[in-house]
């Protein structure tokens, strides 16, 4: 399995490397840019071609072009001096590996949709079965959900010849490499830094392991909003092409992602930033696989169980909004009850406060992060007053793990606020 | 004389982690678990090797039912199979035999069926195997 992964690491790298050239100036963002528009890249080349086989031939090919370029790219760059970021890098990467790949497959969205899907485009060795998701038995596995994690552990099956409950749990740990690269650009030696790690790695529980892609989007989702919030305060554009590109992810991970991606995307046009050949370009491979998942969904009449395409959504809203009780509720369970938002928004309150006292103005990366989480925080409140299902049985069911993302931007947001008093 | 150079101690950020690290349990927890699972592992690198590189390893964790219901579509090589409304009721054993027996079907026109082993069977079937909670059945 290490092999195997070593490999598709490799195969990456190089996908990624077609659409960004290698420097070792900010090791770890590089790297991670390059890993995340591999990501991107495989799953768009899967869309295109259907069959896994045809995917990976085109993919091995762009893949051996994009490693011979990162080659050329690493022997102009200056000799690589190792620093201490990358025994803790090691550490953390040697720590979810084991953890990822040596429990099975256990629970609820894991084995009934996520990886259920992984496996009916395995043995199929395509995605365009229509008939497969079609089935009369298959109804209740939302089969319109994206499929990038699920066609990664198709990939990994491929590559094994076989099935089991635990090596396709081998794409979450890919997806897990991004973050980490992205994260640890951010190293220094300070308690701010210590504190980013704590929130970013070891704050979800098991959502990370557990094959549940909410713990994804939340990871995504703040490493967006570190990734943006570092641009508008240095202007440094790789920052820019990595949230973008950690966006174009999101969006393909799960149905929420693209919640996340809108609430961001406001946050972005009112602080503007500039457009150039190579955002264009980061742009289209970052939005094509959605756009592309979107045509195949309408071609194979995929719908969404929450309806909201239906004629009835607003009168949906216009009720719950008026019966009284439902803004309440869905407000007190999504904020109080289920999941520890309020915590997080209480400690971004008080050391706010601290910073004003001291005369220090909030920070546009902090404003941003805290901004996207709030509006975020609406999204989701919109989608229970729209939900066709009994909303107290929806949100006890999925509000702890929808609301990861709320709690992980505003504590990003609380990472900006402690860098400030650290400076 | 040699002057102590003064070290700017960050109170505040410590406080700040400090106070976050209580708020949030989750971080103790899953640090905790992410060390425990490495150790474990690293003692059974056998185990973990095994069940990587092992062809449907991991059903054990399903309930027994299904894992008995799953043996009897292999050992039968049945392609379609369906059960009955005592099974069903249960959502995770309904969803876990159609995901894990996958791409055998769940079709009602399947002549055969899956009861509990304290279900009556229908006149016109034959118990085709019966393990200890469920029997499989076959009905013309």
């Amino acid at each position: 399995m290490f092999i195997v992964l070593s490999l598709a690491f490799l195969y990456l790298l190089g996908l990624g490397s077609i659409f960004n050239s290698f420097s070792r100036k900010n090791l770890a963002e590089n790297l991670s840019l390059t890993l995340g528009l591999g990501i991107l890249f495989n799953y768009l080349l899967f869309l295109l071609a259907q069959k896994i086989s045809i995917g990976l031939a085109l993919g091995g090919f762009f893949a051996v072009i994009g490693l011979v370029r990162f080659g050329r790219d690493l022997r102009k760059q200056p000799k690589f001096s190792f620093s201490i970021q990358f025994v803790f890098i090691l550490l953390l990467i040697g720590l979810y590996y084991l953890k990822i790949l040596s429990e099975p497959l256990h629970d609820w969205d894991a084995r009934s949709i996520w990886f259920f899907h992984a496996k009916i485009i395995w043995l199929e060795g395509a995605i365009n079965n229509v008939a497969n998701w079609h089935h009369l038995s298959l109804q209740w596995t939302h089969v319109d959900y994206p499929e990038l994690i699920p066609s990664l552990a198709a990939q990994l099956g491929y590559l094994k010849g076989y099935w089991n409950e635990f090596f396709p749990k081998g794409s979450l740990f890919l997806m897990l490499l991004p973050p980490i690269f992205w994260v640890f650009s951010f190293f220094s030696n300070t308690i701010s830094f210590l504190f980013l790690v704590f929130i970013m790695f070891f704050s979800m529980n098991f959502w990370l392991w557990n094959g549940y892609m909410d713990g994804y989007i939340a990871l995504y989702a703040a490493t967006s909003a570190l990734l943006f919030g570092r641009y508008y305060e240095k202007k440094n554009l790789v920052d820019l092409y990595s949230g973008i590109c950690a966006l174009g992810i999101i969006a393909n991970i799960k149905n929420e992602g693209l919640l996340f991606c809108a609430c961001m995307f406001v946050i972005l046009i009112v602080k503007r930033f500039s457009i150039h050949r190579k955002i264009i370009q980061i742009g289209v491979v970052s939005s094509l696989p959605t756009v592309i998942w979107t045509i195949y969904k309408s071609m194979w009449n995929l719908h969404n169980d929450l309806k909201i395409d239906s004629a009835d959504v607003f009168k949906r809203i216009f009720t719950r909004l008026t019966d009284g009780s439902s803004p309440f509720i869905i407000f007190e369970t999504l904020f109080i009850d289920l999941s520890p938002a309020w915590k997080a928004y209480l400690l971004v309150l008080g050391v706010a406060m601290i910073l004003l006292r001291m005369k220090k103005k909030i920070s546009v990366a902090s404003r941003l992060a805290i901004c996207t989480s709030v509006l975020y925080f609406f999204g989701l409140f919109s989608i229970y007053l729209l939900t066709p299902f009994n909303v107290v049985e929806h949100m006890s069911s999925s509000a702890d793990r929808t609301m990861l993302p709320v709690t992980l931007c505003a504590l990003t947001g609380l990472f900006f606020l402690v860098r400030q008093i650290e400076e | 004389m040699h002057l102590k150079r003064k070290r700017n101690i960050p109170y505040l950020p410590i406080s700040i982690l400090i106070v976050t690290l209580f708020s949030f349990n989750t971080i103790e927890s899953t640090f905790r678990d992410l060390i425990k699972t490495a150790a474990k592992t690293l003692i059974d690198l056998g185990t973990f090797n095994h069940n990587l590189n092992t062809p449907l390893a991991g059903e054990e964790t399903l309930p027994q039912q299904v894992q008995e219901m799953l043996s009897m579509v292999r050992s039968h090589n049945l392609q379609t199979f369906y059960f009955s409304n005592q099974i069903g009721a249960d959502i995770w054993v309904y969803q876990q035999i159609i995901a894990t027996a996958w791409p055998k079907r769940f079709e009602f026109s399947s002549k055969d069926w899956f009861f509990l082993v304290s279900e009556t069977v229908p006149s016109r079937c034959v118990v085709t195997e019966k393990k200890k909670e469920v029997a499989l059945v076959h009905c013309p």
